[in-house]
């Protein structure tokens, strides 16, 4: 910075103004806080980082971002981080972050506590939550369709969706992801059956959105009939009084646990150890029901809130195998692009 | 910096003024300096991605672009896309253009077609598009509230050709209608005493004038088209372009950062098509219309039937596009407009932007202050250094022979062409590490803007300077005259129109740009559009209309204030005898 700020004071005066504004600008200097990419939506991130800092007296900066845009920035960053703590978002995403080694080993107090799919064996990441997939469907549409909540995959095949079904693309969004499993998970994993399965749905979505519940507020407002998202995105739509059904398929849907990493080389690591100790233990999961967050929490005391329990209540929920996942994760998405989306 | 001479007697002449004028070498000097900082060297860091493969350079991650169907798809979707964009923005703009400089309107009308035609140009990302599905989408206040279509398919390549068109002709208007304000009037007048039809005219001397600024307007919107991204990932659906796949494959959940680079050269090669295209088309011709003879400045009347047809078009367009902006922005004065509730309701306002009185002084509680300082603070000093490197490059490179001007002036449309997600990557891969730690703070915001959006400085520079005649600046220079001060008291003024569209659109743009700022924004130094785009994914619509409207307020108010400081070139025109007596 220095060489450039002497290069420009020796030029032409138009430009030395340029130098002298440069210079003006304030730098980045911080204290007794911790910096953190968050993949949840902000109204969830705030109140959470607004009660740690209730808690421990360490100020939260964040900045919101999906899966995919955290992922890259984390990683065009990697050789001089410029957060701490990576918090929220789908472990799969963890999974991509690894293979970069972007991430710091820590096991918090919970560690041991957490049942093995919520931890990563080496605690290069810890789960903060569970999050099902769901139907969810625009009530208004079903009636006008004379529909019910569709109870099965095979019921989202029915001509009365065409062109209404929004979901997330593969290309960006963990959601997706989740999704295609699901279906190899109900297809018995077997590949050409689950793609048949996709390939016949596709004239009925409308469009992939970029993020996991990019469709949530179309399918709210009617613009589309329904879709596949996580449980927080459709329970959040239905409590901001949009006129939505929520339903599970009888043959099952996958969950994903959501996590939260420290960043290798982070500038204040005792802070965001402050945090991720926080994050994974009751102090934190037990706060979602008090802002309305519609996640399971990941750790098995917390009790899960009642009217979260009742929705949840019969559904065929299963975790997607992160083994199987991670070693197919690349080929199926390939495959899907090819086959499904640009057929 | 040592000039080898050039063989041509002329260019020896200006060689030697450049030795002579240390000042003018310097801004040569200086100006390579930033360009090869901020924009070949992040740059060069990207392309390193594709062709060196663990130390070994490679052809491999460009091949498998250029063989894979999908992105040669992509790539012709791009071109097409771009073309459409670049001339129905060109014949938009200067209708518009055209009617606010030739038909004599009075005043306030002028002022309310700038208006109109600014408004897509100042509102924050989305919005034309957001609007467009609000309108014409399966539930669409039009499709499906007045036609009542069920199940109407809204993405796709004339959504977003639509929106993309809408959003861009307002950069065509500003390059164009400062030159056809230009052209000497007598040059016209001549013609038509002549006994030339006024269609003649208008084809064999108002057009072929006409050509640097029409090319321009073109290849801004071409390029900006192909780096646009904000409308094709809300409406382009399947239709798939360059810049969503870049983003995909940058952000995206394969996360592929060399084949984005891969795609991010073809992309590059696309606008150094159009641009050397632009330069065989102009050619080497003159179009010097304002010389340093005045001329009447009152440019002929129209014909009635002429008149009046761009008349009610203009007309037309403002209450469309007023209306449709009224609809957009009820949405931050009433309840829930998503859901139909229609009641008035002041909240959104008060969530975002609330000021409370504390110990006697105002205290900026509302959640979008933060951001809306940054970005305004971001915004006014990215602009007149914008307009500063911008049009010195402009100067430069249309009057003075330097080594490497092709390569200088080419560089200086890099930046545009290069969609946001890479530059943003490429600025972190670039600046966050020492000698050059820049990430993380405000300065690299600032940089970010103006090599962003320099090339429309440098593109209406060149436009407006290949209109004035060299013989003013060698008239100023013989009288023994600086560069600097031939500069600041001959071209400059003349220059007006141009800073005036350079300002604008460098202002504009650095409030309302997201895709390079996402990656450089921090929660520190965040922007309105960051927290705007944040806003609409959480469904908080009412909250982000009302954050737009503010923002949309706020520019118009500062484009006016702008335009009044500045002003209009001022051409010295002769007083029409017609002038109203008692001044």
């Amino acid at each position: 910075m220095n060489t450039i700020r002497s290069w420009l004071r020796r030029m032409a005066q138009p430009v030395a103004a340029l130098a002298v504004a440069f210079a003006a600008l304030p730098a980045f200097a911080q204290a007794q806080t911790v910096n953190a990419y968050s993949i949840w939506p902000e109204n969830w991130a705030r109140p959470m980082f607004e009660e740690f800092e209730k808690a421990t007296g360490i100020k939260v900066n964040f900045v919101r971002f999906s899966s995919g845009e955290a992922l890259a920035r984390v990683i065009a960053e990697k050789n001089n981080p410029r957060v701490d703590v990576l918090f929220g978002g789908p472990v799969e995403t963890f999974a991509a972050g690894i293979a970069e080694g972007v991430f710091e080993s820590y096991k918090p107090p919970s560690f041991g506590k957490l049942p093995e799919r919520f931890r990563h064996a080496d605690g290069q990441w810890v789960a903060i939550a569970d999050d099902p997939l769901v139907f969810m469907t625009n009530n208004k549409f079903l009636k006008e369709n004379n529909l019910q909540p569709p109870a099965s995959w095979n019921d989202l095949l029915n001509p009365a969706y065409k062109n209404m079904l929004q979901m997330a693309d593969a290309r960006t969004s963990g959601t997706a992801v989740t999704r295609i499993f699901s279906i190899l998970e109900v297809n018995g994993r077997d590949e050409n059956k689950a793609f048949a399965y996709m390939k016949q749905l596709r004239p009925n979505v409308q469009l992939y959105t970029k993020s996991g519940g990019g469709g949530t507020l179309p399918v709210g407002l009617g613009q589309a009939g329904g879709g596949i998202f996580f449980i927080v995105d459709a329970l959040d739509t239905k409590a901001k009084g949009y006129d939505v059904a929520v339903s599970f398929p009888k043959e099952g849907i996958g969950t994903a646990a959501e996590a939260i990493a420290l960043l290798k080389g982070a500038k204040n690591p005792e802070a965001g150890k402050k945090l991720i100790d926080w994050a994974s233990s009751p102090a934190m999961q037990n706060q979602f029901a008090k802002y309305k967050i519609n996640f399971v929490p990941a750790h098995p005391e917390v009790q899960l809130e009642p009217s979260l329990a009742a929705v949840l209540q019969g559904a065929k929920i299963f975790p997607i195998d992160a083994a199987y996942a991670g070693a197919n994760r690349k080929r199926v998405v390939d495959r899907w692009i090819a086959e499904v989306l640009n057929p | 910096m040592s000039v080898p001479p050039p063989a041509a007697v002329a260019a020896a002449g200006v060689s030697e003024r450049l030795r002579a004028d240390p000042g003018l070498a310097l801004a040569v000097a200086a100006l390579w300096l930033l360009l090869g900082l901020f924009v070949l060297y992040p740059l060069v860091m990207l392309l390193g991605r594709v062709f060196i493969d663990n130390g070994q350079f490679t052809l491999q991650g460009l091949a498998a672009v250029l063989t894979d169907r999908h992105q040669l798809q992509a790539f012709w979707n791009s071109l097409l896309l771009g073309g459409l964009v670049g001339l129905v923005g060109t014949v938009l703009g200067f209708a518009f253009a055209f009617t606010a400089t030739r038909c004599n309107l009075p005043r306030w009308i002028v002022g309310l077609i700038d208006i109109a035609v600014l408004l897509p140009l100042v509102s924050p990302p989305f919005t034309t598009a957001i609007g467009y599905i609000f309108s014409f989408g399966p539930r669409g206040l039009i499709t499906y509230g007045v036609l009542g279509i069920k199940g109407v398919t809204v993405y796709g390549m004339t959504s977003t050709l639509t929106a993309e068109s809408l959003t861009y002709f307002p950069i065509a208007y500003l390059t164009l209608r400062p030159m056809l304000a230009a052209i000497d009037s007598n040059i016209e007048g001549m013609a038509l005493s002549l006994g030339a039809s006024r269609w003649r005219v208008f084809r064999t001397v108002t057009l072929p004038l006409l050509k640097p600024a029409l090319a321009n307007a073109f290849l801004l919107g071409f390029v900006e088209s192909l780096a646009d991204f904000g409308n094709p990932i809300v409406l382009a659906g399947n239709y798939e372009v360059l810049s969503t796949k870049i983003f995909f494959a940058v952000a995206g959940a394969q996360h592929d950062p060399g084949r984005a680079a891969a795609l991010a050269m073809v992309l590059l090669a696309l606008t150094l098509a159009a641009f050397w295209l632009q330069q065989r088309w102009l050619g080497r011709r003159s179009y010097v219309t304002v010389s340093g003879k005045g001329d009447g400045g009152i440019h002929a009347n129209l014909p009635r039937p002429l008149w009046l047809g761009c008349f009610s078009f203009a007309a037309l367009w403002i209450v469309f596009t007023l209306a449709c902006y009224a609809i957009i922005l009820t949405g931050g004065f009433v309840k829930d407009i998503g859901r139909g509730d229609l009641t008035p309701h002041l909240g959104h306002f008060a969530s975002g932007f609330a000021v409370e009185w504390r110990d006697g002084a105002p205290a900026f509680v509302g959640s979008a202050w933060d951001s809306f300082f940054t970005t305004v603070e971001v915004a006014a000093v990215a602009a007149p250094l914008t307009a500063i490197v911008g049009l010195l490059s402009a100067y430069v490179i249309t009057r003075h022979r330097f080594v490497g001007r092709r390569a200088f002036e080419f560089l200086t449309m890099v930046s545009f062409a290069i969609p946001g997600t890479v530059i943003g990557v490429s600025y972190i891969v670039a600046f966050n590490v020492a000698p050059l730690e820049l990430t993380g703070g405000m300065a690299i915001l600032v940089i970010c803007f103006v090599f962003r959006n320099m090339p429309v400085g440098v593109r209406s520079g060149i436009a407006a300077l290949a209109q004035i005649d060299r013989t003013l600046d060698e008239a100023s220079s013989t009288l023994r005259a600086s560069t600097v001060r031939t500069l600041s008291k001959v071209i400059l003024p003349l220059l007006r129109p141009a800073i005036v569209a350079t300002l604008v659109f460098s202002f504009t743009h650095a409030m309302t740009a997201v895709s390079a700022v996402i990656f450089l924004a921090t929660a520190k130094y965040n922007l309105a559009t960051v927290y705007i785009i944040g806003r609409v994914e959480a469904g908080e619509y009412p909250l982000a209309i009302a954050y737009s409207s503010v923002l949309i307020v706020f520019m118009l108010a500062v484009l006016l204030a702008v335009q009044k400081l500045v002003g209009e070139s001022r051409l010295g025109r002769r007083a029409a005898t017609e002038l109203p007596t008692g001044l």
